[in-house]
């Protein structure tokens, strides 16, 4: 599997760098990749305007017409990619709280150090890598497959489960509990008619989840502090310090 | 005979409950099972039910009773001898509640008690008091009280109990014995008051050691921004001189020359003493204080701190929470052969997380959610683990304390504010 990279910054050096960066660290990995650079986010989102898709999208916050945040709202809202690991890396320490609001994967500050690098490359990978797990169901006479990192949510209504994915939505008869025992380990009920990916949280509260796409999931009484525990490990696993 | 035990069976009911309220006013429930409370409220019913109808010497009376509620206390977290001390406690409260309403009543006013009235009126005595009690010692108080003072306050209802017990063997007669009952009882919530007073005093105090520690933060991150300040201006100043010179530097292609220099400059550039830029000032500046001494005795601080500007959280809260972590890591850390300390800050989808991470020396044993550390003088030091804990409960949040291999490690996962 090739994973495509797009990094975007009007520093030229800073792009060499960082693809020469990412070429060492994919390889020590034993993993495929294909890096495109783009010196300006008007280029950057007229190439995601052609359809095309980045596994991961390094881009630079401060840029000269189109700041990282707008290309950051551009891939998320108008593109819909909720797949893509965005990397955000900067001169400055300071970032607004605006930047969040694209679910970014991390954010670096200039120069970048390559073992840092790596280490947020590999827990993106680890987000990534769930796409080869697929989720079948039913309906009617046909079966249908769907990638279990496009489902955003499952919702059961009597003796019907709703899927809903980035895309679409559809339905088929079952139970959420059979459901939940055929999903990879990144889906949890959080309410008794609602079962969510993790990965496609945007913002955690206490009694609700807003997901990427908008939609507001309600975390019933009984599932919230083990939803909160839950997280808090998910986060431990994960980590995020500078050895990765 | 059946009527006086039916009404004993259902005051002692609600009897049980105000015993219940009183002793969470000074105890923090243990999280066992449903079975052993039930288990220990019918081992004190029945036990109580015995004792009134079949013992009749009062001071054994007494002692069962107060074993009984022992046992009751049993289901609660809090050292030994304290909880002996609060049952006692609620056992003479109890009795002088009991002793002024039937020497009133019965002896005093001569009402007949083949209705166990009196028993009733003691109930309903008590629930007064527990809920007077009640008052003083739930109002919530930033920090935690130091239990190591409330135990002085309990000679005040055992005197009390002595006193009444002198009053009967001495044999006072008429209307000195009910009076003798309740101005024991005022003592008692009296003394309550006055403890009540005392903390709110002491917590006012520790707030404000704690603002005037919040300066002393601000100051030392005030003289921080001085000095890059100052040494910015030097080299804003210089810059000309310093382009001519890097200019000449690479004409001649000089390269290992111009690294030194670009090197030097960048560590002029570099604050040495600043650890954390986020941008929010409150914990930048308590990061950097604390950190700024703890660079000079460890051997490695490991810091990666990813928050926005103007984080929706609360400060206070916070920097209680994050001050008192980084304090007790770094103290086990310098005392470790390892001498390690890590702090990871990131915020994301709404929710704040930190991890503290540090090596410590010797024995951490966890016990039922306790922490011992090896710290051995009496004094206090912050607010102990515990209370951190009740404080990121307090806050919706959530934390957890993981010690393996040398290595202590506290994660917690705070909710920020919308917008």
């Amino acid at each position: 599997m090739k994973y495509k990279v797009g990094i975007c910054d009007d520093e030229i050096i800073t792009c060499e760098k960082i693809e020469g960066m990412l070429r060492r660290i994919f390889e020590k990995n034993n993993l495929k990749t294909e890096i495109s650079v783009f010196y300006s986010g008007k280029t950057y989102t007229q190439y995601l305007q052609k359809g095309n898709t980045f596994d991961f999208s390094i881009l630079d916050i401060e840029l000269f017409e189109m700041n990282g945040v707008d290309i950051g709202k551009y891939i998320r809202d108008i593109q819909k990619d909720l797949r893509t690991q965005i990397i955000y890396i900067s001169s400055k320490t300071r970032y607004a709280m605006e930047l969040f609001s694209v679910q970014p994967l991390d954010f670096l500050i200039k120069p970048l150090d390559e073992n840092m690098l790596e280490g947020v490359i590999l827990r993106g990978l680890q987000y990534l890598g769930t796409s080869q797990e697929y989720y079948d169901y039913q309906v009617g006479q046909n079966l249908k497959s769907v990638s279990c990192a496009d489902i955003l949510y499952f919702h059961s209504e009597g003796r019907r489960v709703g899927i809903f994915t980035v895309k679409q939505e559809d339905h088929f008869y079952g139970r959420l509990t059979n459901v939940k025992a055929r999903l990879p380990a990144y889906f949890e009920q959080v309410h008794k008619s609602y079962l969510v990916n993790m990965n496609m949280i945007k913002e955690c509260r206490y009694e609700e989840l807003q997901l990427m796409n908008g939609s507001i999931i309600p975390i019933s009484r009984p599932y919230r502090n083990s939803l909160r525990a839950k997280i808090l490990e998910r986060k431990m696993r994960t980590g995020g310090s500078h050895d990765l | 005979m059946i009527y006086r035990s039916v009404v004993s069976l259902c005051c002692n009911i609600f009897y049980l409950f105000l015993i219940l309220q009183l002793i969470s006013c000074f105890l923090n429930k243990k999280k066992i099972s449903m079975t052993w409370k039930i288990i220990s409220y019918a081992i004190w019913y029945t036990g109580v039910f015995i004792c009134s109808e079949f013992v009749q010497i009062p001071l054994l009376n007494f002692a069962i009773n107060t074993l009984l509620v022992f046992l009751i206390g049993m289901c609660y977290e809090g050292a030994l001898l304290y909880k002996l001390l609060v049952t006692l406690l609620i056992t003479v409260l109890s009795a002088a509640c009991d002793y002024a309403v039937y020497s009133l009543l019965v002896l005093q006013l001569g009402i007949s008690d083949s209705y166990y009235i009196s028993y009733i009126f003691t109930i309903l005595l008590f629930w007064l008091i527990v809920r007077g009690v009640g008052l003083f010692t739930q109002s919530k108080r930033p920090y935690p009280s130091n239990q190591n003072e409330i135990p002085l306050l309990f000679v005040i209802p055992v005197l009390g109990l002595i006193i009444l017990y002198c009053v009967t063997a001495g044999g006072i007669d008429g209307v000195y014995l009910p009076i003798a009952g309740l101005g024991i009882l005022g003592i008692c919530v009296m003394a309550f008051y006055i403890q009540h007073v005392v903390l709110e005093n002491m917590s006012e105090r520790w707030r404000r050691e704690a603002l005037e520690k919040q300066v002393g933060i601000y100051q030392h991150e005030l003289s921080i921004i001085n000095e890059s300040q100052r040494r910015l201006e030097g080299i804003r100043h210089d810059l000309r001189h310093h382009l001519i010179e890097l200019k000449g530097m690479a004409e001649d292609r000089k390269q290992e020359e111009l690294l030194a220099y670009i090197r030097e400059m960048s560590d002029d550039f570099s604050d040495r003493e600043t650890v954390v830029h986020s941008g929010n000032y409150e914990i930048d500046s308590l990061v950097n204080y604390l950190l700024y001494n703890a660079r000079e005795k460890l051997d490695c601080v490991d810091v990666k701190v990813s928050i926005p500007e103007n984080m929706k959280v609360d400060y206070y809260k916070l920097n209680i929470i994050l001050g008192n972590l980084l304090e007790n890591a770094i103290e086990a850390a310098v005392m470790s052969d390892e001498k390690l300390l890590k702090l990871v800050m990131t915020a994301e989808r709404g929710m704040l997380f930190i991890s503290v991470e540090n090596s410590y020396k010797g024995a951490i044993v966890t016990g039922v959610g306790k922490i011992e550390s090896s710290k051995r003088d009496g004094k206090r030091h912050g607010l102990g683990i515990g209370n951190v804990q009740r404080i990121v409960e307090e806050q919706n949040g959530e934390m957890k304390i993981l010690a393996e291999k040398g290595r202590f490690m506290v994660h917690v996962a705070v909710y920020l504010d919308k917008n």
